[in-house]
């Protein structure tokens, strides 16, 4: 009795401290030491059947651990005390197990102090939990009196164990939403998927305080799977990268078919494969698809070393975890194709070289990318600001900005404009806006693209600036204007990319190579002063020219003197200009203190690192060389920069060479001139010759009667009547020789005519008043008709007199014994004739020809120059002097005079 | 002395000439024109032809070539103002040349020349 309610008490107080506690260890070990004080025992076991309920986890107390089942172990409920009544619900005692045949399973246990034991069902609820055992190192049976306390406290611990349970599921599942929340903020707060993966199989082991963890990423291409992911065990022995094929091993089978696989105890799954050696301790796995549109993405996989380690709260979780991590991977997946998307657009508008910024109606710039802020914003942020103080002009927009026409329009507009980079000099951009439309189609924004075609209009500028000089070139005849010309071109403007450059020529003797030219700045400051300037007026190219292309510009002096300090002996070939001008090629020198072509004088008088040197050729005869070197820009001589150079090079050799033809063409027709001007000098000294020979024979005839007369004279004074014949005969020749001397010094005399607006009838008119006795005499009848529409025309009237008293007298003249003088004038469109026919003796075709030709007269002691003479008069009027003739008819002189362009009729 | 033919366009020279020639004597006939010589020495042959050379129609030097055609002997003395034929005179085998001046005094002194000589020439 006594011990009845010892016991009674005892199983009060192990029930109210069993109450008190939830912990499963807890309970046993509190079960352990009170029952211990009822009762003898050596060991305590107690099992638990698993979900299965076909296997009981094994549990013991703390302080007393069994080496071959641990807590935790799993056995199957046949061959076992614990699992038969859990079976059977029925209390078991068993005297030896040893020698009990029931259970061989337990026979092991008998050398680790179990030998005889008492097994009593855990039932709660009507609930077969599993059964709780006490043993004995002895056999010694348990009484049928302990049998009952024990069960007694089997109960409890059934109540207990229910309520621990149904604890621990709860916290299970409360740990298990704990780590789902953690597991999802983690998840969301980043976009990386691999970090994602780590930390989540970290934080699934830590948490569940699995075995391993392991994240495998499906492989769909290649049918693997790769482990993308660890944390546990295996972490050391296996490599993040490692792969297996899809449908293999428990990880493969659950990508495959895309389905949640719980092997409780892989021995017995199908589908294990061991990967490595160290896998071998894994006991228990549950692999979970990571699911994305029905497909198996990746797996989460886990690992126990226990066996039925995995109930549903636990596949419940991970399931939940692998669909955080879809979604996590399916985000971080956009996130990644959004930030490619957006590094690829980068890429390429980066790859374009061309800024890109976005614009509003004030023309602030509200976006820029990187190129743009690298350009215009020296590498800052452009946002913010006005798009006009980031490009060209500062303070004010634009004269005829085409970001406002964008908006104004909305057409696409573009422009180009030079921007002054201190740095690198000027650049050239062309700037294309496009509007930005909303929803309702007006344009709220516009895109500025901006591309740097400095390149570009450098080619141009060059190509203009060549096509240019070539034509400069073709007007200069001039060589040191030319020689000028040539180097300006050369450096005029930064676009050209040469600062200075200098000519050298090959001297006369073809022994020296002569600096003869430089152009340039003479210094840094010069230079930037320059730069500004051309950025300020020089817009085109003929500005630039007009700017610099003048001989002896203050900027010149320095580089001249310069250059004429340059003089290298033709015969020294190791000299880089010399090199340059015998093989006819440029020749590029990338470090003057280097290079063994480059003497020091010429090194130290250049000061420059980098110059190029090329050859003036023209018809493969070396004229010289141009040097042109980068000294403040800086900008790098190349390939490109010696090209164009050598193609100038090659059109002012021509043009030297042109120039010097034409001086020497020059000197030649000046020589031509001068030999002409000679030639005709002799002629008119001929034509004065034969004149003065004609003079002299036609003086001395008079001469000779003159004189001879008057020698007769003096013989006999006092023969009056012959004396009074001589005198007269004597007057008569004098009166001759006065005519010869006007007809001689009409002659030779320029005789220009100095025209006069005057009436050609009145000079008719006056010439046959003048002859009216003549006509008179010699019995010739006159008819006169003058046309009244003649206009005022333009001629000397001293001049016209002599022609026409000339045609008058040579018709007198042609009818000594009378005849019809017809004298009239016609008004025509664009001339007037003037007529003088005679009915006189005529001439013979012969004389016809010879008329006009001076000294040739078919009269006796006429001089031959009447004709000539007005023939050359009536020329000089412009007009025409025209005979007819027939021998024993007449003749017909008809003179034509032209009308001048403004005149009124008379 | 000698009969003269005068072979001479300008009227007034005519005059002069052979007035100063029959200062000398002589009997002097006056043409005034190349194809008149020609007939002149055809049909009365002169000892002596002062032929001038200057003249239209026919100049001196062709009827000189034609009075010699004609006659070979009879000695032709050129009388011109031209200066520039003297040296051709003797190509054209005239047998003197004289150029007019306002004396008279040379043309007579070589009419006397002349003459003498074909005196002498013909009789040695």
């Amino acid at each position: 009795m006594a011990a009845t309610r010892e016991w009674l008490s005892g199983i009060y107080e192990i029930s109210k401290i069993i109450n008190a506690t939830l912990e499963l260890g807890e309970i046993l070990d509190v079960v352990a030491r009170e029952t211990r004080r009822l009762i003898d025992f050596d060991r305590l076991v107690l099992g638990l059947l698993d979900d299965t309920g076909e296997r009981l986890r094994l549990l013991v107390p703390v302080a007393s651990p069994g080496t071959t089942r641990p807590t935790g172990s799993l056995i199957p409920l046949d061959g076992h005390v614990l699992g038969e009544v859990t079976r059977t619900r029925q209390t078991l005692s068993v005297a030896d197990l040893r020698a009990d045949p029931r259970f061989p399973a337990d026979r092991p246990l008998a050398e680790e102090g179990v030998v005889s034991c008492i097994a009593l069902p855990l039932v709660s609820a009507n609930r077969i939990l599993g059964a709780l055992a006490f043993a004995r190192r002895e056999p010694h049976p348990f009484s049928g009196a302990e049998a009952e306390l024990l069960h007694a406290v089997a109960e409890q611990v059934a109540t207990a164990l229910d309520h621990a349970k149904l604890f621990a599921a709860e916290r299970k599942r409360a740990n298990h939403l704990a780590i789902i929340n953690q597991v999802a903020r983690h998840a969301l707060a980043t976009f990386d998927l691999p970090t994602l993966l780590s930390r989540t199989a970290t934080l699934i082991q830590q948490q569940f305080n699995y075995y391993d963890v392991s994240l495998f990423m499906v492989d769909r291409a290649a049918r693997e799977v790769v482990l993308s992911a660890q944390a546990g065990a295996y972490h050391a022995a296996s490599a993040i990268g490692y792969r297996q094929p899809l449908g293999i091993g428990i990880v493969g089978h659950a990508a495959d078919a895309c389905i949640t696989v719980v092997a409780n105890d892989v021995a017995q799954d199908p589908h294990y494969v061991v990967a490595f050696e160290g896998e071998r301790a894994s006991k228990a796995e549950l692999a979970v698809p990571v699911k994305l549109a029905g497909q198996a993405v990746g797996v989460i996989n886990v690992e126990c070393t226990e066996v039925g380690a995995f109930d549903q709260i636990d596949v419940m979780a991970l399931e939940t975890l692998a669909d955080l991590v879809a979604q996590a991977i399916e985000n971080a997946r956009l996130v990644d194709e959004t930030v490619r998307e957006k590094q690829e657009l980068d890429d390429i508008v980066s790859a374009m070289g061309a800024g890109v910024a976005l614009i509003d109606r004030d023309l602030t710039i509200l976006w820029s990318n990187k190129t743009l802020n690298t350009w215009f914003a020296g590498g800052r942020s452009a946002v913010g600001q006005k798009c006009h103080v980031v490009h060209a002009n500062p303070a004010a927009p634009c004269p005829n900005c085409m970001a406002k026409a964008t908006f104004n329009t909305g057409e696409i507009r573009t422009d180009i404009q030079v921007h002054h980079d201190p740095s690198r000099g000027p650049r050239h951009y062309e700037h294309i806006f496009a509007p930005v439309r909303d929803h309702e189609g007006k344009v709220r924004e516009i895109i500025m693209l901006a591309f740097d075609v400095t390149e570009h209009a450098r080619n141009v500028e060059q190509l203009a600036l060549l096509r240019r000089l070539s034509e400069l070139m073709q007007g200069v005849v001039e060589l040191d204007r030319l020689l000028h010309l040539i180097l300006t071109c050369v450096t005029a403007g930064p676009g050209l990319g040469f600062n200075r450059a200098i000519l050298l020529l090959v001297n006369d003797d073809r022994t020296m190579l002569e600096g003869r030219l430089g152009v340039g700045p003479a210094s840094h400051e010069e230079a930037a002063r320059i730069w500004r300037e051309l950025a300020q007026r020089a817009q085109t190219l003929d500005d630039v020219l007009a700017l610099f292309d003048s001989p002896g510009a203050s900027t010149d002096t320095a580089m001249r003197y310069l250059a004429r300090q340059i003089r290298i002996p033709l015969s020294d070939t190791s000299q880089v200009p010399i090199r340059a001008l015998t093989a006819q090629r440029p020749i590029l020198v990338t470090d003057a203190y280097a290079d063994p072509g480059v003497t020091p004088h010429l090194r130290s008088l250049l000061g420059a690192r980098q110059f190029v040197c090329v050859p003036l050729i023209a018809r493969d005869t070396a004229l010289g060389a141009i040097l042109a070197d980068n000294v403040f820009s800086n900008h790098p001589l190349g390939g490109h920069e010696v090209q164009l150079l050598q193609t100038y090079a090659n059109q002012a050799g021509l043009a030297i060479s042109a120039a010097a033809a034409y001086k020497r063409l020059e000197e030649q027709l000046n020589e031509l001139e001068e030999t002409r001007d000679r030639l005709v000098r002799s002629e008119r000294l001929a034509v004065v010759g034969r004149l003065a020979a004609h003079v002299a024979h036609e003086i001395r005839n008079p001469l000779a009667t003159i004189g001879g007369f008057t020698r007769a004279m003096l013989r006999s004074p006092d023969d009056t009547p012959k004396v009074e014949r001589n005198a007269r005969i004597i007057l008569e020749e004098v009166e001759r020789l006065e005519q010869i001397l006007a007809n001689v010094m009409n002659f030779t005399k320029p005789g220009s005519p100095v025209c006069r607006e005057r009436d050609i009838n009145e000079s008719v008119e006056a010439i046959c008043a003048f002859h009216e006795h003549v006509f008179a005499e010699r019995k010739i009848t006159v008819h006169k008709s003058l046309d009244p529409n003649c206009p005022i025309l333009r001629f000397d009237p001293d001049q016209m007199r002599q022609v026409l008293l000339n045609l008058c007298q040579n018709a007198i003249e042609s009818m000594p014994h009378g005849g019809e003088l017809t004298v009239l004038t016609r008004a025509l469109d664009d001339r007037v004739e003037v007529v003088i026919a005679d009915t006189g003796q005529g001439m013979t075709e012969s004389v016809l020809e010879s008329m006009f030709q001076p000294f040739f007269t078919t009269k006796p002691g006429g001089t031959g120059l009447g004709l000539s003479v007005c023939q050359k008069i009536i020329h000089d009027h412009g007009g025409d002097i025209l005979i007819r003739s027939r021998p024993g008819a007449g003749s017909s002189v008809t003179v034509t005079l032209p009308i001048p362009e403004n005149s009124a009729d008379s | 002395m000698a009969n003269i033919l005068l072979v001479e366009d300008d009227k007034n020279q005519q005059i002069l000439f052979a007035e100063e020639l029959r200062l000398d004597g002589h009997q002097v006939a006056v043409v005034g024109s190349g194809p008149e010589a020609i007939q002149a020495v055809q049909s009365q042959p002169p000892d002596l032809v002062v032929l001038d050379v200057a003249m239209p129609q026919m100049d001196g030097i062709e009827a000189l070539g034609r009075i010699l055609a004609e006659n070979s002997r009879i000695p032709v003395i050129l009388h011109t103002a031209y200066g520039t034929y003297r040296e051709s005179f003797m190509a054209w085998a005239a047998d003197a040349y004289v150029i007019k001046s306002s004396d008279q005094s040379e043309l007579r002194a070589e009419v006397r020349r002349v003459l003498a000589n074909r005196a002498k020439a013909k009789n040695p």
